[in-house]
């Protein structure tokens, strides 16, 4: 039983620490932006398509992962670009680019399944040599994907409060329009934010393309679970959001004992539910703008 | 009538009462929601479980299925009606995962996957079905526009416009919006039971996250507080996917559906932006 609790764990902390990216990326969009962006979703499933290696070679793994990362990266500039910048220019209420968000990822999953097929693509076979840490097991795969999205999460975390950039980010979440009083190029920063979101999101997905395939609605149940940390944390802790995202993670998996793996995803979402419904006091008074 | 000309008028018919249903929530009461395929669902299964298993009448399933989605309608509105606009959104969302969840894993009462067939017909014959079934689906749509005339309904529009004002003039803005939710969600019950019984069979496949997207890309196209907005949109979105499915065939036709339904969101959205809402922009 321990060695099966152990072994939860350690895979929830896998999932977890990919969860957390992308939490990060979300919760970088969500601020900067000013509004829930769905598109991260298809920023993930875009890279992951884009990340499938044609073999198994460590040259052809690389090309593979930048050319998952830079179409990921640019998919989100291009989402903001012709679709979301038009309704900031027309100072939409939140729930307008919302909805459109939804119609992108629409669009975006049955292009994917039009281009690629609907059903499961699987990657060639990597990483599977096999490590021990206690009595759990981990796939070499596995260890370094976890490892990159930690530390890729860690840095964007970084960036976000310790860097100039990270600066402009905040005051334009506080005020869109008191960022532009003073100067910064608003739309270049939103711009910015978005190339780097979206190469956050795309590391984990590549990492799951690898792991267990690509399907066009393969971002939808990680981008859940994503908001949920985001939520449970509130969009004021950079921080919290990785540890929130992993958390969660383990607390996915961990749930699989008491119930099946069938109603894993339901279950993300009930949580998720209760989520919003526990911090209604949170979002009835609204975050942004509050730092 | 040919039987395939028939089905769309039915479909159209039945996605015209959800289209007005949904406008009640989102046009009237303001309140934006993506998981009224969870209540149309609720309302087939009631039925289909109620006439399969239990043998009871089209009008009995109907009316239990009215009733629960109406009171799960009123208790998502009093749990999460407070939230802001997008986290309203972010619930029914997640509500109607939750939903297609249980209908997909909860075998012993849905059958899963499988789903249940032999539901049986509204009436008799085809024909006098589909007659019976348009004229009810015209009888909910009218029943929603006639609303508005009423003082519930003046309550609806001062709360959309201007909640804090409406408070003041003493209404009690979340139990109007709990009831305006509990009406809405009985309503696509209602439909979801007619569904069951003209499709004579119900799956999970039918009632996902998709359709309820699809639904409210119906209200969006149509325009808020209008019936004949509620049958553009619903005919709309309805026929040029199955003209596309006819010209095109096969099953990348599923898949342009998709993309005709975002690309309608995200168009109409851009060029109307206030389309759900009071002019505010």
């Amino acid at each position: 039983m321990s060695s099966t609790v152990a072994q939860l764990v350690l895979n929830g902390l896998v999932s977890g620490t990919a969860c957390g990216a992308l939490a990060v990326s979300f919760a970088i969009l969500y601020r900067v932006g000013g509004f829930y962006q769905f598109t991260v979703a298809s920023i993930y499933a875009i890279g992951a398509y884009a990340a499938r290696p044609e073999a198994a070679t460590t040259t052809q793994l690389l090309l593979a992962f930048v050319r998952g990362i830079c179409c990921a990266a640019l998919a989100a500039l291009v989402f903001e670009l012709l679709v979301f910048a038009r309704f900031r220019r027309r100072r939409a209420p939140p729930l307008v680019p919302m909805l459109a968000s939804i119609g992108v990822v629409a669009i975006v999953e049955n292009v994917l399944a039009i281009l690629f097929g609907p059903g499961l693509r699987v990657s060639p076979l990597v990483g599977l040599k096999i490590m021990s840490i206690g009595s759990a097991y981990l796939t070499q795969l596995r260890l370094t994907a976890m490892l990159t999205c930690g530390g890729a999460a860690i840095l964007c975390v970084f960036v976000l409060q310790r860097t100039d950039t990270g600066i402009v980010w905040r005051a334009i979440a506080a005020s869109p329009e008191l960022a532009a009083i003073k100067g910064i190029r608003v739309q270049r920063a939103i711009c910015f934010a978005n190339l780097l979101a979206g190469t956050l999101a795309a590391i984990p997905a590549c990492f799951a393309a690898l792991d267990s395939g690509s399907r066009p609605p393969m971002g939808n149940l990680p981008l859940l679970a994503a908001i949920t940390a985001v939520l449970a944390v509130g969009s004021q802790t950079p921080a919290g959001w990785l540890l929130a995202g992993v958390g969660i993670g383990v607390l996915q998996q961990v749930a699989i004992l008491l119930l099946t793996a069938r109603w894993a995803e339901t279950f993300v979402f009930a949580l998720f539910c209760a989520t919003l419904l526990f911090r209604k006091k949170v979002l009835i008074d609204g975050e942004r703008g509050s730092t | 009538m040919n039987a395939y000309v028939l089905e769309l008028l039915s479909l159209i018919a039945i996605y015209t009462a959800l289209t007005a249903s949904l406008n009640l929530l989102a046009g009237y009461a303001g309140l934006v929601s993506v998981c009224h395929a969870a209540f149309f669902a609720v309302g087939a299964y009631t039925s289909a479980i109620l006439s399969t298993r239990y043998g009871w009448s089209v009008g009995g399933g109907a009316l239990v299925a009215l009733i629960a989605a109406g009171a799960l309608g009123f208790s998502v509105a009093r749990l999460a009606g407070r939230l802001r606009d997008e986290y309203f959104l972010l619930v029914t969302f997640a509500l109607q995962v939750v939903t297609s969840g249980v209908l997909l894993n909860w075998i012993e009462l849905s059958r899963g996957a499988m789903g249940i067939s032999n539901v049986p017909r509204l009436l008799s014959s085809a024909g006098n079905s589909a007659i019976a079934l348009v004229a009810t689906s015209g009888l909910m749509v009218f029943a929603a526009r006639y609303l508005e005339r009423l003082p519930f309904g003046h309550a609806l529009l001062a709360i959309r416009d201007d909640q804090r004002f409406a408070a003041s003039l003493g209404k009690n803005v979340p139990r109007v919006k709990a009831l305006a939710a509990s009406v809405s969600a009985g309503m696509a019950a209602l439909a979801g039971s007619l569904y069951a019984h003209w499709m004579q069979f119900v799956s999970p496949e039918s009632f996902k996250v998709d359709k309820s997207i699809l639904i409210l890309s119906m209200v969006i196209l149509g325009g808020k507080n209008t019936a004949i907005g509620s049958l553009g949109g619903a005919a709309t979105l309805l026929i040029i996917p199955e003209v596309a499915r006819l010209v095109v065939g096969g099953p990348v036709a599923a898949n342009l559906q998709g993309i005709f339904y975002g690309l309608v969101l995200v168009i109409t959205l851009s060029l109307r932006p206030s389309v759900l809402w009071r002019a505010r922009l």
